[in-house]
């Protein structure tokens, strides 16, 4: 500052507590400033409010819960559905998509699959203490894949091969870290009939096997005494075997038993909450996810539900179509297997006969829902892993289509648990929807956004990898 | 009677009541009762004649038919001539879905969950087997428990009889020898838990598996909280009492087996015992604890396997029916079991178990051995292996008494629903009954097999063709199917109008005609059918479904009746014109057959002319090339020669190899070829001699004479074709037979006249009395008599009496051959019945028969029919009795093959 130069205070910001020179010229200056120095307050916090809200306009809104809304609109903000209906007012700081035209649906629900994981499948047959939550890959090709076909909740659960698998977990599609997209943890525990090695038998006696420890421990725990850990103890001699040192694990024994004479911390650890698991299977509080690969296993999986008392949700194969009728006086719907329309040859006639799974299950009264992975090791290349394209399968066989409809969001919601934060757009859900272009159940019908939380995950006008697919340009 | 509203009003009032019945349907549960032959309850003799009801999937009660009370309301299943056994009892298999299961010993494995309840079992429902156990493997030395299951039902619970039955201890060479286990260790290898090497099992010996077997039973004794899991299974089983099943085959094994049970007191079976002596075996076969012995025929039905030769010192094992008879000597017979020698031979158990009636035994005790005895030993007793009421409807509907060679199963029930029905084969039919009549006598207990709707083989034991159905009538009499000479069946209504003679009725009979359907049902096979207006052609065809015709036209149907003067006069014109018809064309045709040959004849000698020709000019042509070339005498000399010599044919002159070529047949000998050569227009002989005469001048042969052409026969004219009178050449060339009616003795006479004596046909002639007259006349002349529908005629007689005459008596008496006309339609029903009649009033059964069958086949020249006898057609009737007689009826007819009546049919 010129010391000789009378002082210019005109445009010099002055804090707000000191007085201001009452001016005729300064003052709407200030004023201005005021109001400036206010809105860099306020503002970010506008902006932030601008972008949590969301609008969906001009769509026909099937809410499953409740008939479809024609021209209807939805309102989002924090992620959760604040409003829906034909009249709603949409808030100003709204970011709005226009959906006329096009339909909007609950995010559909993957009610059981393996993809999404680093492996699916231990190499260890009984591993109750492991969750999926470790095995997650949220990068993986199969969250873009969902997002991409409107699925916006999957039911993460180990894979086939095994007795008894990790623990399942239910999450959003969309995320960075696992732990965000999580809605359930330990939603499950796998238990699959397929032999994974050696004989049904075998596997069905292994299976009994560690249920009865976990009836043993129930009882224990009831009873008040201290469920003792097993592998601690020292084993009674194993005569039938030759000589070996003591406490080495019996044949085809626990996965939870160690193979060395002192069990480490990490297996006490492991040990203690495979034992809580299976606690909770016996006690009914944890489902599960029972893998039937062919008809005997349902027949035998019921038997094992209605010995222990499990609380299960029958995940059947393809030829399980032979048993439908065991399973028509469960209440709960079962997951059908990915070839819902195939041929096979009648043993007896020796003809070829079209096997439709939508109808023969809905002629013996078994409700059921869809899921994208391939389970029996005997599928056909040409089924779909679109869940509405599914559900238009079953359409075409008879079902009728709200029901269709509502076995994508609703009922495997319902399924899984989670019917009150998902399933259908009723205010206070989670905001995951799907804007299709049309009809849900037409095939011209292409998936225009997924929304999961309020925030579009994916637009289809900005796909390059579809975009690529569908018109291959010299690049 | 309105039945178009009686119809809708019943329609109204089934339906109303079906709709009662469909609202309180669940409380309504209707029985079923099945009447068969025999039955067999799989416990002691079998019941003759018995009943069966079952309800629900049980049984209520069974016995003979007479002692057991149907309920109301239950369906009635007349099986006919069957027997009923219990399903068997499949004791030992190995049904379970295979996988490699390595460990010896897994006593907690379960056979029940390898069962697939949703698999298609129906070759070994078709061998009669409803309850099988199932084993968990073969080939380990403590596999697993078993499980008995039913191989069809409603739900898997239900078809579950015993989940968890016995537990599988193989101490046979089939357990020596387990693979090491490699078992991976759980989680990463480290120096701390290293990796642990295979563990070998045991097992290498028996006696290793007996001591490891008694080592890990005294184990149990300290066992609460193992974690073992085989421990805490095996001590599950010993809790329960289970039974051991205990596959021991050498001696040493049986002992070491026997020893096991007794020392830690188990229940216990024996399996496949092949080295038992059960004389010396130490063994109280009577001890309450060995629950079953079961033993294995050891064949494979059908193969030719090389057995090991054992060796001169090495003791042989008893043969497996001889360890059963001894067994049963020492008083256990209930604890015998008889398995399949391997999953494969299950289906053919009840062939299988015919080998232990070589020691003796009795049919009951060998059927006992498939079905009580593996029930009881199996704690399943109560519900399955015994026909008895209270016990699952599990039974088997067999064609034939068990064992009995040629019997095959019919059907299957389990729970009293059909599982598996035998598909009738259409193509192949046996009959067995006690008699048979064929033209070489009467055989008894005989069956005749029918195959493509032919007889194929007659007599006491005839080969059985594959799927065939099998008929038995024991105490009935088969006879060839009936034919009748003159019915009016075919076209809905006796057919009166004029139709030509060549007409084809067969094309336009009526299919699943109601009537023919009816007259069938009194045993007619065969019918002849002719127009009333004569002359008529007379089809016959077979009263089948779908009529076939056996030939048409068989022959004319003419009338003599009214004024027998005129109406012979008009035969005769016809017969005339068809005479001469049939003149014209037989002259035409032996003139055609003179013009076929003179054609032959032209043709080869214009054959013989060209190559003449031929050979005349090659002549000319060498001649001139020899005049040519200052000819010398030797040609000259020889061509003289050359006609009258035929040894010239040797020589190489082409020409003359030519002419003696047409002269194709005959070899060229001397004394032919002039006759032939004067035959055949050629060469001029005498003027060749005469050549050498001219030495100087080349010899130029004489021209030989252009031979005379052949002249070409004319073919005859043809007459015009007659379609109608076509068929009088049939009749006249004596192809078909004409059948004159006549009505009274003077157009017998004029009827012998005009046919026989003039025109020489066969003739049948149809009436009543006038015939039964003029029998003598008949027989005289060789004409046959076609009798009916009236085989009784009142006859003036002297007394005033008018007495009936039994009209085929008297012609039979002639030893005439008749046969019979019903000229009706469903009346045709009724002719056995009326000639019946005639048998009971003096006609000779023997007769009658042959006038229904052989006779009228042999009359109207039908070959394929008439008899039973291996080529003819397969009809034939099965009868209760004595044929014509009134007081059989008829059982059951098959016409071509197929069994078109069956008296109690259940409509289906």
């Amino acid at each position: 500052m010129d010391h000789g130069r009378r002082e210019d205070h005109r445009n010099e910001y002055r804090p707000i507590e000191r007085p201001l020179a009452a001016t005729e010229n300064e003052q709407p200056m200030k004023i201005l400033r005021y109001i400036f120095c206010l809105q860099c307050i306020v503002a970010p916090c506008a902006l932030v409010s601008a972008a949590d809200t969301l609008a969906i306009k001009g769509a026909k809104i099937v809410t499953l819960a409740g008939d479809p809304i024609e021209n209807g609109v939805i309102v989002i903000r924090d992620g959760k559905i604040e409003a829906v209906g034909a009249n709603v007012s949409i808030p100003i700081e709204a970011h709005v998509i226009d959906a006329t035209g096009k339909v909007v649906m609950p995010g559909f629900i993957d009610a059981h699959t393996s993809d999404g994981l680093n492996e699916a499948n231990e190499r260890n047959e009984v591993v109750p203490f492991l969750s999926v939550v470790d095995s997650i890959n949220p990068v993986l090709d199969y969250f873009e894949e969902s997002r991409r076909n409107g699925v916006t909740t999957a039911a993460i659960v180990p894979g086939n091969s095994t007795i008894i698998g990790g623990q399942a977990a239910i999450l959003k599609t969309a995320g960075q870290y696992v732990d965000d997209m999580i809605v359930k943890r330990n939603a499950g525990i796998k238990i699959s009939l397929r032999p994974a090695s050696g004989t049904r038998m075998s596997q069905m006696a292994r299976l009994r096997r560690e249920l009865d420890k976990a009836k043993i421990a129930l009882e224990k725990k009831k009873s008040g005494e201290e469920a003792k850990p097993e592998a601690a103890t020292p084993e009674a001699p194993k005569p039938a075997d030759t000589p070996k040192p003591e406490g080495t694990p019996p044949e085809g024994g626990d996965a939870s038993a160690p193979a060395s004479a002192t069990p480490s911390a990490t297996d006490a650890e492991n040990v203690a909450k495979g034992t809580e698991a299976m606690l909770a299977v016996i006690e009914g509080k944890l489902p599960v996810f029972l893998y039937c690969d062919t008809a005997m296993d349902v027949s035998a999986g019921k038997q094992l539900v209605e010995e222990y008392k499990l609380n299960a949700i029958f995940v059947l194969g393809r030829d399980c179509y032979k048993a439908a009728k065991l399973l028509s006086d469960r209440k709960q719907p079962v997951i059908l297997d990915k070839n819902l329309v195939f041929w096979e040859t009648n043993p007896r006639t020796r003809k070829d006969e079209k096997i439709i799974l939508p109808k023969i299950y809905r002629e013996a009264n078994v409700p059921f829902v869809f899921q994208t992975s391939e389970g029996s090791l005997r599928s056909t290349t040409t089924s779909s892993s679109y869940l509405w394209y599914q559900a238009a399968i079953a359409v075409k066989h008879g079902t009728p289509e709200i029901d269709a409809l509502k076995s994508l969001s609703l009922v495997p919601a319902q399924l899984l648990g989670i019917q009150d934060v998902v399933g259908s757009i009723e205010v206070g859900k989670d905001a995951d929807l799907v804007v299709l272009t049309g009809d849900p159940l037409r095939l011209s019908t292409w998936v225009d956004k997924t929304i999961i939380h309020g925030k579009v995950v994916y637009d289809k006008s900005s796909d390059q990898k579809l975009k690529r697919l569908l018109s291959p340009k010299a690049e | 009677m309105n039945a178009i509203s009686f119809a809708s009003a019943g329609r109204w009032l089934v339906g109303s009541w079906l709709l009662c019945l469909s609202v309180c349907m669940p409380c309504y549960s209707q029985s079923d009762v099945y009447y068969v032959d025999q039955l067999w309850t799989g416990n002691g003799a079998p019941i003759q004649n018995a009943a069966i009801v079952v309800e629900n999937g049980k049984i209520q009660k069974v016995g003979k038919r007479e002692q057991v009370a149907a309920p109301v309301d239950s369906r009635v299943h007349e099986l006919g001539s069957t027997v009923i056994i219990p399903g068997l009892v499949a004791v030992e298999s190995f049904l379970v879905e295979t996988g490699d299961e390595e460990k010896n010993i897994t006593p907690e494995n379960r056979a029940i969950d390898g069962f697939n309840f949703f698999a298609e079992y129906q070759s070994l429902l078709a061998g009669g087997i409803t309850t099988v156990q199932v084993s968990p493997a073969k080939s380990r030395l403590m596999p697993g428990q078993g499980a008995v299951v039913k191989l069809a039902g409603d739900s898997t619970a239900g078809r579950t009889l015993s989940a968890l039955e016995s537990l599988t201890v193989h101490l046979n060479k089939s357990s020596l020898n387990p693979s090491t286990i490699y078992e991976p260790p759980v989680g990463a290898v480290s120096v701390d838990r290293p990796l642990e090497p295979t563990r070998p099992q045991i097992g290498a010996s028996l006696v290793e598996s007996v001591a490891g077997l008694r080592l890990l039973m005294q184990s149990l004794e300290g066992v609460r909280s193992s974690s073992d899991i085989r421990l805490l299974a095996l001590s599950e089983i010993i809790q329960s009492k289970r039974t051991f099943r205990m596959t021991a085959e050498s001696t040493a094994e049986i002992q070491a087996a026997a020893k096991f049970a007794t020392q830690f007191d188990l229940s216990w079976m024996l399996i496949n015992p092949t080295y038992l002596n059960v004389k010396n075996a130490d063994i109280d076969f009577k001890d309450a604890r060995l629950r079953g012995i079961v033993l294995n025929p050891g064949i494979r039905p059908g193969e030719i396997v090389n057995p090991p030769l054992l060796g001169e010192d090495v003791i042989k094992p008893q043969a497996v029916w001889d360890q059963a008879k001894h067994l049963v000597e020492a008083g256990v017979l209930e604890k015998l079991a008889i398995r399949a020698t391997s999953d494969q031979e299950i289906p053919e158990l009840l062939f299988l178990a015919k080998v232990f009636l070589r020691s003796g035994l009795g049919h009951e005790q060998v059927l006992q051995m498939l079905t009580q005895n593996p029930a009881q030993m199996m704690g399943v007793a109560n519900r399955v292996g015994v026909l008895k009421p209270g016990s699952d409807a599990d039974f088997v509907v067999l064609s034939g008494k068990p064992f009995e060679d040629g019997t095959s199963v019919i059907a299957t029930y389990v729970n009293g629903k059909v599982a598996y029905e035998q598909t009738a084969s259409t193509k192949a039919l046996v009959l067995s009954a006690g008699k048979v009549f064929t033209p070489s006598g009467i055989l008894s207990n005989a069956s005749i097999s029918m195959v493509h709707g032919r007889i194929q083989g007659v007599g006491s034991n005839v080969s059985m063709p594959p799927g065939a159905i099998r008929k038995n009538y024991p105490n009935a009499t088969i006879v060839p199917g009936f034919i009748d000479a003159g019915s009016e069946l075919g076209l809905g209504s006796p057919l009166a109008e004029s139709i030509a003679l060549d007409t084809k009725l067969g094309g336009i009979l009526a299919h699943d005609d109601e009537a023919i359907r009816f007259a069938r049902q009194g045993g007619l096979t065969t019918a002849l059918l002719s127009s009333s207006r004569t002359p008529s052609p007379i089809l016959a065809f077979k009263l089948g479904d779908k009529p076939r015709t056996v030939k048409e036209p068989v022959g004319i149907r003419f009338e003599l009746t009214g004024n027998v003067a005129t109406a012979e006069v008009g035969l005769k014109r016809t017969l005339q014109t068809a005479k001469q018809y049939d003149d014209m064309w037989k002259k035409y045709e032996a003139s055609f057959s003179e013009y076929q040959s003179k054609l032959k004849e032209y043709e080869v000698a214009k054959k013989k002319y060209d190559a003449d020709l031929k050979a005349a000019e090659s002549k000319k042509a060498e001649e001139a090339k020899k005049a040519a070339s200052a000819g010398t005498s030797a040609p000259p000399a020889d061509k003289p020669s050359e006609p009258s010599k035929p040894s010239d044919s040797t020589t190489t002159d082409p020409a003359k190899s030519a002419a003696e070529k047409p002269a194709t047949d005959k070899p060229a000998t001397t004394p032919i070829k002039p006759s032939e050569q004067s035959a055949a227009p050629e060469l001029k002989e005498p003027e060749k001699p005469k050549e050498p005469e001219k030495p100087k001048e080349p010899e130029k042969p004489k021209e030989p004479e252009k031979p005379k052409e052949p002249e070409k026969p004319k073919e005859p004219e043809k007459p015009k074709p007659n379609a109608s009178l076509d068929v009088f050449r049939e009749l006249l060339a004596g192809r078909i037979v004409a059948v004159v009616s006549v009505d009274d003795e003077r157009a017998v006479e004029a009827a012998v006249r005009v046919f026989r004596e003039e025109f020489k046909v066969p003739t049948i002639l149809a009436g009543d009395l006038p015939i039964a007259k003029q029998a003598a006349v008949l027989s005289k002349n060789g004409i046959q008599a076609l009798l009916g529908p009236n085989l009784f005629a009142n006859e003036k007689s002297p007394s005033a009496n008018s007495s009936k005459v039994n009209l085929p008596v008297e012609v039979a008496v002639e030893a005439v051959p008749f046969a019979f006309q019903s000229k009706a339609t469903t009346g045709s029903q009724q002719l056995p019945d009326a000639i019946a009649y005639s048998v009971y009033k003096g006609l000779g059964r023997h007769d009658a028969l042959s006038g229904l069958t052989t006779f009228p086949a042999s009359m109207f020249k039908l070959d394929s029919i008439g008899s039973i006898a291996v080529g003819k057609d397969a009809d034939a009737v099965v009868l209760s009795g004595d044929p014509l007689d009134l007081a059989t009826e008829v059982l059951a007819v098959v016409i071509d093959g197929v069994l078109v009546y069956e008296k109690n049919w259940v409509s289906q």
